[in-house]
Parts: C-alpha cells; structure tokens; sequence
C-alpha cells in the first residue's frame, strides 16, 4: 500500500427522494459530502430541533458531526415507542403514518448499515402538513394500536415528541414540543425542548 | 470382432470420448479466455481516451478535448448542452441536461459544444470521466461504451442578486459513445447523451461542527473538536504485533469506525457512542450543545483494541440500554447498565460477558456487525453478529463468491444475560464475509427478518419462518445481490407500506476491464489456493444463477449500490440504475432518514475506502 490511495479521496453521497422514483445526489449542494474514509453513521436530532443530525466515524481520522440547519424544512412529528408486553424500545415495532394525503411506514431497530446503530424515535417529516390524520402501529407482540379522530388531534399537534406506550392511552404529559422553526431565533435552537 | 478387439474398443473409446470432451472444454475456455482478454484491451482504450478528454476539460481546452474525436465523427442527431431547472428547494437547484438544436453532428459541432459548456465554468476542482461499461463489441475495430463524466466546481450563481456571485456545482453525465480504431489510436466516432443532471448550492443545510465549540453554528471556531467531541479514530494496534499480524489479508486494518447514536442515560437527549481499534469512547450529550467524554466515568476500560460495533439494547427491559461490544482480535463483550451507586440519576456499565454464554471463535471473534431484534416474539431482544475472515490466515476465496468467513451467529436470550447461540437449529448457514445485518419484517408478517451483506459477493435475505427457523429466500424474492456487499438499511422509500432495502457495493467498472478476469483464471485460483474442491458447490450455485454467462456475472458483481423495492407481496425489483443511487465508489454504511421533513426516505451512504498520501489509486 504505502502512500497509495485506493478509492480514496471519495465523497459521500446524499440521494435526495425526488418522489418519482428517482434521486439526485445533494451531498455537495448541502455540504455533507466530506472526503474522509467515512465508515459507521449514526442518526438522531441532537438538539431537539425536529430535524435530523449526523455523526460519522471516519476510519484512521476525526469524525463529522453533522448537523442539520436546513432553514425551511417542513413540520415534523417524532414517536417514541414503549413497549409493555413487548421489549421495553418496542424494537421491531412499526408505525404507518398518514398525513397530508402520504402514508409513512417506519420501523424501530437496534443496529443497521455498517456497524452503525441509529437513535431510537421514529422521524416522519410532515412537509407543509399541520395535521395527522392517523396512526397504526404494529407492535412486536402483535397488538395494533390504531389512534385517530378526536383523541388524535386533541392530543397530538405538529412539531411535537410523542411518547406513545404499549396499549395504552395517549396523554398530554407524554408529548413535548420540539422547536418551530419559524418562530424561534437560530441561536437558540440547541436550548429548547 | 475377436475377443482382443472388443477389449481394446471397450478400453480405446472412453478415451477417445474424455480427449474430445477435453479438447472442447480446453476450446471454450480458450474462448472464454479470447473474449475477456478482447474485452479487456477494449476496457483499456477506452480509459485512456477518457483520461484524454477529462484532461481536456480541466484545462478548459475545447481542441484538447477534439484530440480524442475521430475526423470522420458523425452523430445523426445530437445538439447543444443545457440545463433545465427541475427543482428548487431550501438552496438546492437540480437541473437536467437537455439537447438545444438539436442535428446531425460533426467533430467542429462538438468543439462548439465542449466549449460552450466550459463557459459556463468559473472553476474545476474536480473531475473524473470513468468508463461504465463496454456494452457491444462491434467488431475488433469498433465497440460501444458507456461513460460517466463528473464535474465538480464552481459557476455563476443563478440567484442574480449579485453577478459576481458564485456557488458551487456539481455536474454527472452519462454517455454512450462509438470508438474505433485508427491510425492514430482508438478516436470517438459517435456519441449519444444518456442522462446528465447538475445539482447547485449554498452548502449550507448541514455543518460540519469540527472546530466548533457547540451547536451554535456561528460562535467560538477554533476548538479542536466538534462540540466537545474530540474524538479520532485509531487503527487496531494489535494489528502491527506478530500473534495478529494481518498477513494473508492486510487491509483488514482499515475497516473499523463503527458508530451509535444512543440515548445511554435515557434522559431523551441523545449521546454518541464511536466503535474504534483502540479506545472507544462514550460522550454524554449536556443539553447545551456540547458534549463530553464519559466513558471511564461509567465503568468502560479505557482501552478496548479491536472494538467494532456497539449495540445499545435493553436486553432485560428494565428501561436502560445495556451494551454489546463485537469484537475482531479478542472475545465480544456484554455490559449491564445499572445505577450508579453514588448518584441514581447516572448510569453506569457493568461487565457480564463471563456469565452471558457468548464465547469467542477462537483466540478473536472477528465480529464486525450486530443488529438486535426479538426473532422469537418472546417479549426480549435478540442478537444476530456478523462475522468477518481471519485475516492472518485467509485470503478470500472466489473474490466473488466468497464462502469463507469465520461464520455468523444467531445468539438467543434466554434472560438474565444469558444467551445460547442457535445459529444451527435456526437453520442459518452464513459464511460470507459479512459486513452488514439488518433486521427488518419484509412481509409484514409481524417476525423480523434478515437481511445480510457479504463482502466479495453474495448477500442473502433470510426469512424468518416464525418457529424459530429461518429460510434463503434471496433468489425467490429478487433481492439477491452479487455485489461486494458493505451494508444494508430498511425503510419504505416509495411510502407504499412496506420495507425497501438498500445495499451499498463496490462500483467499479474500470477494475472489472483491467483484470481481464476471466472464468478460467477464477478457477485457477481456486486450484492454486487449493481451495477448488470446497469451491465447487459455489461455481455450481453461480452457475444456476447466472448459467454460463460469466461475464454478465461479473458485470453484476460490480454494478454498484443496490435499492430492491417491496411490492408489498414479497417479491422485489431492482432499482438501482433508474432510480441513480448507484454511482461510482466504494460505500461503506448506508442510512434512510428524511433529512427535509418532505416525507420522504433521503438516502445518505459513505463513500471511500483508503485515503493516503498520494492521490494515485493503487
């Protein structure tokens, strides 16, 4: 090897969903197209600002972390799942999300990529949406717990934490906002949960 | 016929019979042999032509780039490069290539197209023009390529508040081009666009926090980590003594950099766990946009060689993640997380491995992967750990079909951190080099299954049959992948209500030509490595995949990143070349997350595999 590259001096890449089945690479355009050996990445909102950061280890150098400033990025909702009759993270739960005329499916897990473990709440982006309209969710015990209607929107409003347990009923201590972009100063975002 | 005659026919006419037999296998694989190595001269020319024109490009020098155009060059129907606006977005602008006046086209009409390009240009910081394949060999004087231009740079900004402005770009073409050979070298007699797309931007939705002393973005640069996280990752020193010296496969020692994002204290912020050769290191989210490194503070060695991959799980539900640490060079290690006796509001880790069960493969684990689930709906977590080769003493075997890894484990719990590894009753046989595992519930059958990604080929999809077995099914769902498989994430990209997967490989077109590889020298190697008679069973598998059409095998082998889309009725297509997220590289993890809340799955996958001083690829 000596001082040999081999496939170094690579991007990383970032395939944007255009939602036709097609994606562009944004790493450059979004700056997240470091050059180092990247390996693990791990995702998570580390500021509780509603939009998702990253932290990469990169072999043989310093990591990146990441973090996600897109300025008009849509609303959000974000569930943390507790199981009671199945593992306490609900990992292997998943949830189906409809909001704004789409259907969301996301999975908890414990480990994925390569030698990379991601944080635990589920992430749907709303876009311009302001209201769910409903949620299923899958446990791994087998129980479907389908929540919608009044109970819904009384409790659960946009751009919010949801702490959803096993069966049971949804209450107002269990949510916690998550900033809003609009309305908060940008220096402040770290601060606010 | 005399007794002495029907003896000798009974004895002559098998031999006669093996001779011929030997002769047309000697003649197929002379064949096989001729092509590949046709092929590979073909693969060469057309590098060295692209290396031409690229160099063209970056000197922004239109005749320079006309050098490697055929004086006779006529395309029926071309035209003049440009952009249409697609998309425009939070900074981002996506344009598409399109043809303008559109005509026949001559050598001078593709001067006055390079350089019109260029002119849109301020500056190149890089470019790569990289053959894709060689899609029709024409004659010995001709053949078809496809290739792949890149671009990356600087040009007017398109915002028109300032004229001076600039932003950066990024341009990707793909061309299919005619090449024949003249008098004066293989020269571009034709070419077609296939696709082009340029993306342009502010670069500024994400922010690399190094140097930066928090997360607010604008203050106190010059802090010699990111917020707080001053972490660099080391190689295994291990590697560098002799009892594990890597000598039969060296560059082992590139691959670790594992990483967890992980809630360990469960106070809802969440903290960063990195994997690492030699010191792992746990830092604890402050909540006021910094970090710092706890990992002595809650019971972890200091020193951990070999560390590949941390899974933060909560095996006994008591509400706290407690850890896996996979291990190469050593055994792999359990950690309970308890209260910490001095303060119940912090947590701290307590080792278990001793009473767990998990045991070690030898004198290392040369685990390199984990992923937790509850496989056997019985209301705990689960462990699957993937397992890489020993390096001191094997090469891969195949290269492209390689079955001999230390082998995976399927470890069950059975409660109290106790596991029993039931990789056999479960009916799991996974022998590749594997380097990523990924549980996800393709059939939505409520027991998660298992996707695996093996390096140098030959990933597998195992179904989870809800009794405590498992079954292959790669082949009869269409998600089996070739490719040299470094990772594998689950998520419903289409937002159709299943689980898509998506595998990063290695794409390399040009590696494929250059070896002139070939089934006879595959099998050669097999022979000198003495590894023919075990390799077998894989040629015979290839062989009712792909028949005897080696070549196309090859091609798929190195095609690149995979996406397979769940029709929701367990089969899977393959989506990989129209929907484009298979370019160049070699990619490492791969991850889906809905970077813009739109309510879509981005992909972000890692790229590069080792950066050393010269720029020059090995």
């Amino acid at each position: 090897m000596g001082d040999n590259s081999w496939n170094g001096y690579e991007h990383n890449c970032f395939f944007a969903n255009t939602g036709d089945g097609q994606f562009m690479d944004v790493a450059r355009p979004t700056g997240s197209d470091g050059i180092k050996d990247s390996r693990g990445v791990g995702i998570a909102d580390f500021n509780g600002d509603g939009r998702l950061d990253m932290i990469i280890n990169n072999n043989n150098e310093t990591p990146f972390l990441y973090l996600n400033n897109l300025a008009k990025s849509g609303n959000a909702i974000v569930l943390k799942l507790v199981g009671t009759r199945s593992n306490h993270d609900a990992i292997g739960a998943y949830v189906r999300l409809t909001a704004g005329g789409k259907t969301m499916t996301r999975q908890v897990e414990a480990g994925s990529g390569y030698a990379s473990e991601a944080w635990l709440p589920l992430h749907f982006g709303l876009g311009s949406a302001e209201r769910i309209d409903s949620i299923e969710i899958t446990w791994p015990s087998g129980l479907v717990q389908r929540i919608e209607g009044a109970e819904l929107n009384a409790l659960i409003g946009v751009n919010r934490l949801v702490h959803i347990e096993e069966g049971g009923e949804l209450n107002e201590m269990a949510t916690a906002h998550f900033i809003s972009r609009t309305s908060a100063a940008a220096a402040e975002r770290y601060s606010m949960r | 016929m005399s007794k002495r005659k029907k003896r000798a026919v009974f004895y002559v006419s098998p031999l006669i019979i093996l001779l011929v037999v030997f002769i047309l296998v000697k003649m197929k694989v002379n064949n096989l042999e001729e092509n590949a190595q046709q092929l590979a001269q073909m693969g060469q020319a057309a590098q060295k032509v692209l290396g031409a024109y690229r160099e063209g490009i970056e000197k922004f020098d239109a005749a320079r780039v006309l050098t490697v155009f055929n004086n006779q060059f006529a395309s029926e129907r071309d035209g003049f490069w440009t952009e249409e606006l697609q998309s425009e977005r939070d900074g981002v602008r996506v344009y598409q290539w399109r043809l303008d006046q559109v005509k026949p086209f001559t050598k001078a009409d593709v001067g006055e197209q390079v350089s019109r390009y260029l002119r849109t240009i301020n500056t190149i910081e890089e470019s790569k023009f990289k053959l894709d394949s060689v899609e029709r060999i024409i004659s010995p004087e001709a053949f078809v390529i496809r290739s792949f231009l890149w671009i990356r740079g600087t040009r007017q900004s398109a915002n028109g508040a300032t004229p001076s402005a600039t932003e950066a770009f990024e341009t990707q073409v793909l061309f299919r081009m005619w090449l024949r050979a003249t008098v004066d070298g293989w020269k571009i007699a034709k070419q077609e666009l296939i696709h082009g797309t340029t993306v342009t931007g502010d670069r500024k939705a994400f922010t690399d926090l190094w140097g930066y002393r928090n997360f607010k973005a604008s203050a106190s640069e010059g802090a010699n980590s990111s917020a707080g996280i001053d972490f660099v990752s080391h190689k295994n020193p291990l590697f560098f003594t002799p009892a594990w010296n890597p000598s039969a496969f060296e560059i082992i020692k590139y691959g670790p950099a594992g990483v967890s994002a992980v809630d360990y204290d469960s106070d809802g912020w969440y903290d960063v766990f990195f994997a690492d050769g030699e010191r792992p290191r746990l830092y604890r989210n402050n909540h006021d946009g910094t970090f710092a490194d706890v990992t002595e503070e809650v019971g972890l060695p200091a020193q951990m060689p070999g560390i590949n991959v941390a899974i933060f799980a909560d095996f006994d539900n008591d509400g706290f993640k407690d850890l896996f640490l996979g291990c190469f060079t050593d055994r792999s290690r359990l950690f309970k997380s308890v209260a910490d006796a001095q303060d119940a509001s912090r947590r701290k880790f307590v080792e278990v491995t001793d009473q767990s069960g998990i045991v070690p493969r030898g004198d290392g684990d040369f685990v390199v992967v984990a992923a937790a689930a509850d496989y056997d709906s019985d209301g705990d977590l689960d462990l699957y750990i993937g397992r890489y080769l020993d390096p001191r003493k094997h090469l891969p075997t195949t290269l492209f079909y390689t079955r001999n890894g230390e082998g995976n484990s399927l470890l069950r719990n059975d409660g109290q951190f106790h596991f029993t590894d039931v990789t056999r009753q479960a009916g799991i046989n996974e022998t590749g080099l594997t380097l990523g595992v990924a549980w996800g519930d393709y059939n939505s059958d409520g027991h998660p299954d298992l996707y695996v990604a093996n390096d140098f080929g030959r990933d597998a999809l195992l179904k989870n049959n809800g009794n405590g077995t498992f079954t292959d099914v790669s082949r009869e769902t269409g998600a089996f992948d070739p490719g040299y498989g470094m990772s594998a994430t689950w998520g419903d990209i289409d937002n159709d209500g299943d689980l898509d997967i998506y595998v990063s490989d290695v794409h390399s077109g040009q590696r494929w030509y250059g070896q002139a590889t070939t089934l006879y020298k595959y099998l050669l190697t097999s022979v000198r490595q003495g590894t023919i008679f075990e390799d077998l069973p894989v040629y015979e598998e290839i062989y009712e995949n792909v028949g005897t059409d080696w070549t196309s095998y090859g091609d798929m082998v190195v095609k690149g990143n995979a996406l397979y889309l769940n029709d929701g009725h367990g089969k899977f297509t393959d989506v990989s070349e129209t929907s484009r997220v298979n370019p160049f590289g070699w990619f490492w993890s791969s991850t889906m997350f809905d970077y813009d809340n739109d309510g879509r799955q981005d992909i972000y996958a890692v790229n590069g595999w080792i950066t050393s001083k010269s720029t020059q690829d090995f």
